[in-house]
């Protein structure tokens, strides 16, 4: 390596965003994923794709509840998270984010509450006991679930996804100051990362509360097989563009990196990830008898979404942007480490099975409709 | 599974989810709670944009310039020690608090400000003068460095000690327990057995002026002497130390720090300016000087004073004339990549000075780069007829011929019978370039290089003149070989000397610290030789012995500090057998009478060198030339300090029958008084009374002031004075009955007499006397004392002085002193204040000095030298370089000072000190950036962090000074069996010190050190290293 | 060196020269930069400082004296001089290189625009601040300010950075780094006066003059004099070590982090 000079004594700075910051990129990416996910069987009445809609949206509401709690652990100051609708600045992301935010977790429980409220009914007419109690209490009335009700807050809370879509990419893309982070593909990356961790959890639900349905991890492995092909090839434009110069930015963040070991090893590991993914997704759709494995690949594909995210959003903010050293990125025990990424899957994980007690979601029909 | 149980089962672990979720949310949700009930999730800023910013002090309107204080604090000055600089500094005091918000510097004071004002300006103005109002305030800034805004944490450290401790274990052990001032007192003064391990001998019993110490020496002088009492420097307080051990007490034995800080240095620059007794050292006036050579000093990174140098460095290199090099084993501050070639780093090789002064030397006096007119003039009245303030010696004839009695002393009119012995008119010869020989105040002009043979009295003998010899000396190598040695090329050597000629009197040479080394007395000398041959010494824009400074403490023209009846003066023999001839020992004449060779003496007696902390201590405990009773250390910590100090005293210092009793009077505990019996809690910095005097190279008289302008923390004695430094030897002398203590024992005057009972009792009369010397300061105004914070003070003031003293008093606190006019610093093109003693290239104490080891005579100009041992041996005899490739040095730390590691808020900027490496060694070594590597020498190992560079010079090694404290917060103790727990974060980093060792040619009784001066060799320790398996 | 870190550099270093121009030319419009509009302080002045590294001398005096005054949590600094050993490219010679760092107080601050509840504006002044009644913490800012020169007060648990000492300046006091800075390099001031000092070293070293990571158009006002241009931007260096190790050789990691 040639040098310029040694440093002698330079500050040292803490990470501004904890991996709380991390859980919410990947929660909010997996629902907004998921929630694509269950358009076609949920939405468009696409009866092959129904049983993937219904994981999917189990997921995607999961994910969506418990993706805005580990946002707020991510500001020092969580109780002023009111600010944010107090003081308005529109030419913010965040801010914009902050507005999005609400309106999306409404509607994509709206959109599952239609969804599962047939369901509900049934169970609520056909069985006794406190839960069916509690599912006829949760259908508010008697009324009829209107297929339109699905489809309308369906749509609308995919329109605002895209706007997710958007702003969690932007938020983080337009930073400047971090090179590794400020390019258009970013926000791409994001939507294709999160498709396949989102791929990856439906599948792997499908075994372990869905009795590995077949078709739900052939879909699965498709949205993961094309989705690893475009950040493949994403990947490839983005450093084609360091290379050549193309773009300053790409190339000042292939820079920043460039003689760290470290950095050397995570651009290694993800390579490798991304092709045992590629290979794997590729030869169990090729050999359909292996794909009750299919809960691993979920499982490596999920591996791969927050692997990402934690890549993206905690490791490059080990990137000095002023000196040529790297800031330690010390995991700690509690909260804003270690305990604080289990406690969101825990919570997660409470949520899931909150729900899957309450609703019927295997159940989940179209209104008006028949099951299967 | 019944659905139930799968519920269940499913709702267990939802719940189990749950808590989980609550465990990993409990920081934010603590966040949340606190942000609810306090509108935040931190402490509420006490502003909305400023934070927690401090309120100002005080206020300036843009558009007038009014200044109005803020009532709730106040600023006032005074000393501070962040560094033996010493500078005077303006301290901000919370008035509700009592807390001091932050320090800068005091406008006044020349070691702080730009251009010191006058301290007829009055103190308000001297605020607004500071503000931005006009942009004045950084156009002429005063300041506090990085350890003079830290150090007021020391005041409130976790680690100060503010009770009278008793060692309750073992020496060292660490064990304390609280007693009163008075049981101290008691203990110290009465002995016996104070500790359950038999009797001592108390102070009572040492103050004996009628035993002699050694019936069979007499001239060791009485039993007194076996008290020996240290010191660190004079912080301002050091009048009444030595009042009471030199003047009442009556030991031969004080020390301070100077023999391990820069000894070697000042007596090679005392040889120059002909002041071996108080080591005259004169600092560039960088503000004018062309060019500079800096040869083991860093100013800006460290030096004295710091902070002025720093400042007027920097603007001198930026805005003004000054071109510089550093020749230095590693790269440091001094050298500025921003001012590209305007200062330069030139690596050199640890301890090998003398062959890069010398090279110097000889190319200016091959290639004519002498000032020749200058150096030619023989004598004081040539001087002045020429307008010059100093002459020096290069004309004079100094005696060769063995035998004669005035061997390597000048020829003088009196050997040639043309005046008495010693009279005032017995001057040296020197030969007229007519070839005759003449007095050398009758002459013009003389010949430079001279080497005849001359009638005397006492019949023919050959003399040389002193430049004469100088170029015998510089001659007798090549400059390719003193390249070889130190390791700096030929040419550059050449091209050096070239620049330095070539700005004449506008060139200068300093060095400091880096003359710690086994040459170091001589190279000091030949640096400093450099300034004698440009002729640049007491010039504008050469090098400047500074204005000194006002004293106080002594006959006064308002209070007699110095005398007082009873008062004594030392008598007989240093513990360090320096400043008396081995000769003159009773040991050396027995020897002689039973016909045996009388050398090598036992141990070194220097007699050129001051009294030697470095040997003192080594000397007391071991017994030669006797042993040591009691002592009593102040603010010093020579274990940590001094290189190798620890490993050969430490077992010794910790035995009561080598030392009986070991007092310290400090308010930390550090690597050398954690093994005292007793520790008496000083004031820190602020809380103290006194007066520290001025750097040399201050170009004006100067005095700062220093009061408690915060109350003393710690506790206090049953008269409710703070027990400190001062309330320690004025109780000992009172409980001893000494003389100069207690009742009348200061006069003024009109010879009405005093009592000393408390420091204010002494300071605040040597503050009349320095308030009435010469023109006597004015009356402060009533703004003055509310704006210099000198309100508190005032009741003490009327109390305590006469009433036509309280103002000018007054107005010398409310400025911090006293300051001459910056005015007063020049005097057309040479300096205000300047240097009287003609400058010697060759010292005739010097060369007629017999070195107790070989009996032969030293050499009497600076000459090329080899590191050696007391025995003349070759370091490299002993300790080869296949066995130890590397020689460590160190250098200190710009932000630390060795007992500034407590300070957080440096800590955190600079935690450690990684060891300076050079790629190349590290390549041969296998040693990687950032590893860790084991440094072993001939004495110790430790363990550092490799910084592999190219700032260092190849084969050398660099340890930063400051860090891998053992002590001082590094260490656990108990006091009254509470546990106070050290923190391994003070202990961080190494201590170069740690790998000294003793001087092999002294049977190991001693530490390395410089065989003339008896400085510690620091600088040049043969290590090798090792990679730490990780 | 290899081929794209030359190109880089160069593409920098002409980046450097012009930068110098841009917050000069601009300031008859500053403010209309996409930026929200500035508010509170004096609109007829703008503070800027100069940093004359030749006259810096590494001493850390304005790092300490700005931590003491303005109270940051030990471990974060809103200024501190880094420390470099470099080779001077046309002697060989080898220096240090010393280099304060600060909000620079852009004129153009991505650290504003970002923040989602208005809590960091930029006054009239040109001073940026962060309103710690307003901040929600979320450090967007830390993460879009180029230089590192903002982090979370662990204690007010806001965002925080340099303020050019807005306390002081208001009431005609210097701020603590400039007023302690003991090679006399910093010099802060109004340069929309032309009288002020700092305006007349501006003149006199225009051509000099240089601001740090002038390729991402933040047009800082921290200009500094005696910078080599291979600073401007992230330096290729080995790095500086931050193991701390105890007497015993162990590490002990550093003493003032965490939050
Ligand atoms: N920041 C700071 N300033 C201080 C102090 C402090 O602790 N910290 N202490 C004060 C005190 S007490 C003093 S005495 C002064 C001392 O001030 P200086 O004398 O300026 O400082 P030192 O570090 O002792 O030594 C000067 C230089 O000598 C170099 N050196 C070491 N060995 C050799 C050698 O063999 N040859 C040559 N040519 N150079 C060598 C060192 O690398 C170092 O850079 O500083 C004072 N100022
Ligand atoms: N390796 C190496 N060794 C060196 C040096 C080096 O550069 N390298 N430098 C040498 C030099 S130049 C010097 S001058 C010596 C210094 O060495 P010394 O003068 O012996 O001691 P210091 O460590 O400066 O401090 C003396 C003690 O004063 C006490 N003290 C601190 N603050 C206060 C206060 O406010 N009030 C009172 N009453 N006491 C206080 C503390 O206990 C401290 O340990 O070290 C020398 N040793
Ligand atoms: S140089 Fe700094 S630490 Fe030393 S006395 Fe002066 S202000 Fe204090
Ligand atoms: S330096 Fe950073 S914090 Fe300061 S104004 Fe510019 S972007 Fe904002
Ligand atoms: S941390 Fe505070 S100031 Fe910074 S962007 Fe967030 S809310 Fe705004
Ligand atoms: S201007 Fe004030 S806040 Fe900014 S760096 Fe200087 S002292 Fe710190
Ligand atoms: S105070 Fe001034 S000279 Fe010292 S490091 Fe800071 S900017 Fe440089
Ligand atoms: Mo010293």
């Amino acid at each position: 390596m040639s040098l310029l000079a040694t440093e002698i004594l330079t500050p040292r700075y803490e990470l501004a965003w904890y991996p709380w910051a991390v859980q919410y990129f990947f929660m909010i990416a997996i629902s907004y994923s998921a929630l694509l996910m269950t358009l076609p069987g949920m939405v468009f009445g696409r009866e092959r794709f129904m049983p993937l809609a219904r994981l999917a949206l189990l997921v995607a509401v999961t994910c969506t509840l418990v993706g805005p709690v580990a946002l707020l652990a991510d500001l020092h100051q969580p109780a002023r998270f009111w600010h944010f609708y107090a003081n308005p600045a529109p030419w913010s992301w965040m801010s914009i984010g902050a507005f999005l935010l609400p309106p999306y977790v409404v509607l994509m429980i709206l959109y599952a509450y239609f969804s599962w409220r047939p369901a509900l009914m049934e169970k609520g007419h056909n069985n006794q006991g406190w839960d069916a109690t509690l599912a006829r209490w949760l259908c508010l009335g008697s009324w009829q679930t209107p297929r339109l009700a699905v489809v309308v807050t369906g749509l609308l809370v995919s329109v605002l996804a895209l706007g997710i879509m958007v702003y969690t990419g932007a938020e983080i893309s337009i930073i400047k100051a971090r090179p590794l982070w400020n390019t258009p593909w970013l926000p791409v990356m994001f939507v294709l990362t999160g498709l396949i961790a989102a791929a990856g959890l439906v599948m792997l639900l499908n075994r372990l509360m869905a009795g590995g349905n077949h078709d739900v991890n052939r879909q699965g492995l498709k949205v993961i097989l094309v989705s690893i092909v475009a950040s493949a090839v994403v990947a490839a434009i983005w450093l084609f563009q360091g290379l050549t110069g193309f773009s300053p930015s790409v190339q000042a963040a292939l820079e920043s990196v460039r003689y760290n070991p470290d950095w050397a090893a995570i651009a290694a590991w993800a390579l490798g990830a991304g092709a045992l993914l590629f290979l794997s997704t590729l030869m169990l759709l090729r050999a359909p008898a292996w794909q009750r494995w299919a809960w691993l690949v979920g499982l490596m594909a999920i591996h791969m979404g927050w692997a990402f995210r934690w890549m993206v959003l905690m490791e490059v903010q080990t990137v000095a942007k002023n000196t040529a050293g790297y800031y330690n990125l010390v995991v700690e025990a509690g909260s804003y480490g270690l305990m604080g990424i289990i406690g969101t899957f825990g919570l997660w994980l409470a949520v899931l099975l909150i729900i899957d007690i309450l609703v019927p979601w295997r159940d989940t029909k179209h209104a008006n409709g028949t099951t299967h | 599974m019944d659905k139930n149980r799968r519920n269940f089962l499913k709702g267990a672990a939802a719940a189990g989810g749950v808590a989980t979720f609550a465990a990993g949310y409990s920081g934010p949700l603590e966040k949340i709670g606190k942000g609810l009930i306090n509108g935040t999730a931190g402490v509420p800023a006490q502003h909305r944009t400023n934070g927690n910013s401090l309120a100002p002090e005080y206020t300036v309107d843009p558009d007038t310039g009014k200044v109005v204080l803020n009532p709730d604090q106040r600023i006032a000055f005074t000393v501070c020690y962040g560094c033996t600089t010493k500078c005077g500094v303006r301290v901000r005091i919370d008035n509700n608090t009592e807390q001091v918000l932050r320090v800068s510097g005091n406008p006044y004071h020349p070691l702080s400000a730009d251009e010191h004002f006058d301290e007829t300006m009055p103190v308000m103005d001297a605020l607004q003068k500071l503000s931005t109002f006009k942009d004045q305030g950084q156009l002429n800034r005063s300041t506090a460095c990085a350890r003079g805004n830290a150090a007021m944490a020391q005041l409130t450290s976790e680690k100060r000690i503010t009770e009278v401790l008793k060692r309750v274990g073992p020496r060292g052990s660490g064990q304390w327990k609280t007693i009163s001032f008075e049981q101290m007192l008691d203990e110290v003064v009465e002995g016996g057995d104070l500790f359950g391990e038999g009797a001592v001998e108390g102070l009572k019993d040492i103050y004996d002026h009628d035993t002699p110490v050694d019936p069979n020496n007499p001239e060791f002088g009485p039993k007194a002497n076996q008290l020996l009492v240290m010191e660190a420097t004079d912080y301002g307080r050091s009048a009444i130390l030595r009042r009471f051990a030199m003047n009442a007490f009556g030991t031969r034995n004080y020390g301070h720090h100077g023999s391990y800080c820069g000894l070697a240095f000042r007596m090679g620059s005392g040889a120059m300016y002909d002041n071996l007794a108080t080591n005259t050292h004169a600092k560039p006036d960088y503000s004018n000087a062309r060019f500079a050579l800096f040869i083991g000093t860093a100013p800006s990174q460290a030096g004295n004073p710091f902070k002025r140098q720093g400042r007027l460095l920097a603007q001198a290199r930026a805005t003004g004339k000054l071109e510089y090099v550093v020749v230095d084993p590693a790269l440091n501050a001094t050298a500025s990549h921003s001012v590209g070639d305007r200062s330069r780093w030139i690596p050199i090789t640890p301890g090998t000075d003398t062959a890069l002064a010398m090279g110097l030397i000889r190319w200016m006096l091959e290639n004519e780069g002498y000032a020749t007119d200058y150096l030619a003039l023989p004598g004081q009245h040539a001087a002045q007829a020429a307008g010059e303030t100093v002459h020096t010696n290069a004309t004079h004839l100094v005696i060769e011929t063995e035998g004669h009695p005035n061997l390597g002393k000048f020829l003088r009119l009196s050997d040639l019978g043309r005046a008495d012995a010693g009279a005032d008119d017995d001057v040296p010869v020197v030969m007229a370039p007519d070839g005759e020989l003449e007095s050398s105040e009758m002459l013009s002009r003389a010949e430079l290089f001279v080497e005849t043979t001359v009638a005397t009295q006492a019949g023919q003998v050959s003399v040389k003149s002193s430049l004469f010899k100088l170029r015998e000396q510089a001659t007798a190598h090549t400059i390719e070989d003193y390249a070889e040695n130190c390791g700096v090329p030929a040419d550059t050597i050449r091209k050096l000397a070239t620049k330095f000629a070539s700005h004449g009197r506008e060139s200068v040479a300093d060095t400091h610290g880096g003359m710690m080394s086994g040459t170091g007395f001589y190279a000091a000398w030949g640096i400093n030789m450099l300034n004698l041959l440009a002729g640049s010494v007491n010039q504008k824009g050469g090098m400047a012995v500074g204005g000194g400074a006002y004293n106080g403490m002594g006959a006064g023209p308002r209070y007699d500090l110095a005398n007082f009846p009873g008062k004594r003066a030392p008598q007989g023999v240093f513990l360090s057998r320096s400043r008396f001839p081995y000769e003159r020992s009773t040991e050396y004449k027995q020897r002689l009478a039973k016909g045996d060779n009388p050398y090598p003496a036992p141990a070194p007696w220097r007699t050129l060198a001051p009294p030697l902390l470095t040997e003192h201590l080594m000397a007391g405990l071991e017994g030669y030339p006797y042993q040591a009773k009691a002592l009593i250390s102040c603010m010093a910590n020579p274990l940590y300090g001094q290189a190798g100090l620890t490993a050969l005293i430490e077992d010794k210092l910790k035995d009561p029958k080598r030392l009986g009793l070991f007092i310290a009077v400090d308010p930390f505990i550090n690597e050398t008084n954690q093994f005292a019996d007793y520790i008496v809690p000083d004031s820190v910095m602020y809380e103290v009374w006194g007066f520290t005097g001025a750097w040399r190279g201050t170009l004006t008289r100067m005095t700062t002031a220093c009061w408690p302008v915060v109350e003393p923390r710690q506790a206090k004695t049953a008269e409710g004075e703070p027990i400190s430094l001062e309330t320690f030897f004025i109780g000992v002398g009172k409980r001893l009955g000494l003389p100069g203590f207690g009742e009348g024992a200061i006069s003024d005057s009109d010879g009405n007499r005093y009592p000393l009972d408390r420091a204010e009792d002494f300071c605040l009369r040597a503050a009349a006397n320095i308030a009435f010397t010469g023109q006597p300061l004015p009356d402060a105004s009533a703004d003055d004392i509310r704006a210099g914070g000198v309100e508190p003070l005032m009741a003490r003031l009327h109390a305590q002085l006469k009433p036509e003293e309280v103002g000018p008093v007054a107005h010398l606190y409310s400025r911090g002193g006293r300051f001459e006019s910056h005015q007063a610093a020049y005097k057309g093109k040479q300096l205000g204040h300047t240097w009287a003693k003609p400058l010697c290239i060759y010292n005739e104490q010097v060369g007629t000095t017999i070195d107790s080891y070989s009996g032969r005579r030293l050499v009497g100009t600076p000459h090329f030298q080899e590191a050696g041992f007391w025995d003349g041996s070759k370091l490299r005899d002993h300790y080869t370089e296949s066995d130890w490739p590397l020689l460590a040095f160190s250098f200190k730390s710009n932000l630390m000072n060795p007992y500034s590691i407590g300070l957080e808020r440096l800590r955190m900027i600079k935690p450690y000190n990684p060891v300076l490496l050079h790629r190349e060694d590290a390549k041969r070594f296998g040693v990687g950036h950032g590893e860790t590597i084991r440094i072993e020498s001939p004495g110790g190992a430790v363990t550092g962090v490799a910084l592999v560079c190219d700032g260092v010079q190849r084969g050398a090694i660099g340890i930063e000074h400051g860090y891998g404290h053992k002590a001082l917060g590094a260490a656990d103790y108990v006091i009254d069996g509470q546990l106070h727990k050290g923190n391994a974060y003070l202990g961080a980093g190494v201590n170069l010190n740690d790998l000294g060792f003793t001087d092999p040619t002294r049977q190991g009784a001693a530490t390395w050190l410089e065989n003339v001066s008896g400085a510690s060799v620091r600088q040049g320790l043969p290590v090798r290293v090792s990679v730490v398996p990780a | 060196m290899d081929f794209s870190r030359r190109t880089l550099l160069g593409q920098i270093a002409r980046l450097t020269a012009g930068a110098a121009l841009v917050p000069l030319s601009s300031l008859a419009n500053a403010g209309m930069n996409q930026q929200p509009p500035r508010r509170e302080g004096d609109s007829s002045k703008r503070y800027a400082m100069l940093i004359d590294l030749r006259q810096c001398i590494g001493c850390q005096a304005c790092t300490v004296s700005c931590h003491i005054e303005n109270q940051a949590p030990l471990g974060s600094f809103r200024t501190i001089v880094s420390q470099y050993e470099v080779q001077n490219e046309s002697t060989g010679d080898i220096a240090t290189m010393m280099l304060p760092r600060l909000c620079n107080h852009c004129d153009v601050p991505p650290c504003v625009p970002v923040c989602p509840v208005q809590a960091t504006f930029q006054r009239e002044d040109g001073i940026v601040v962060v309103d710690s009644d307003v901040c929600v913490g979320c450090a967007y800012c830390v993460q879009a300010c180029p230089y590192d020169a903002r982090f979370i007060n662990e204690d007010t648990q806001t965002a925080d950075k340099c303020t050019f000492c807005a306390h002081r300046l208001d009431v005609s006091l210097l701020p603590a780094c400039v007023e302690s800075c003991v090679g006399g390099a910093r010099i802060i001031g109004d340069i929309r006066d032309p009288e002020s000092q700092i305006s007349k070293i501006m003149a006199e070293h225009y051509g000099e003059l240089m601001v740090l990571k002038p390729e991402q158009g933040t047009a800082p006002h921290v200009f500094y004099l005696g910078m080599d241009e291979r600073f401007v931007t992230r330096p290729l260096a080995d790095p500086a070590i931050w193991d701390v190790r105890d007497n015993q050789g162990e590490e002990v990691g550093y003493e003032f982090a965490g939050h």
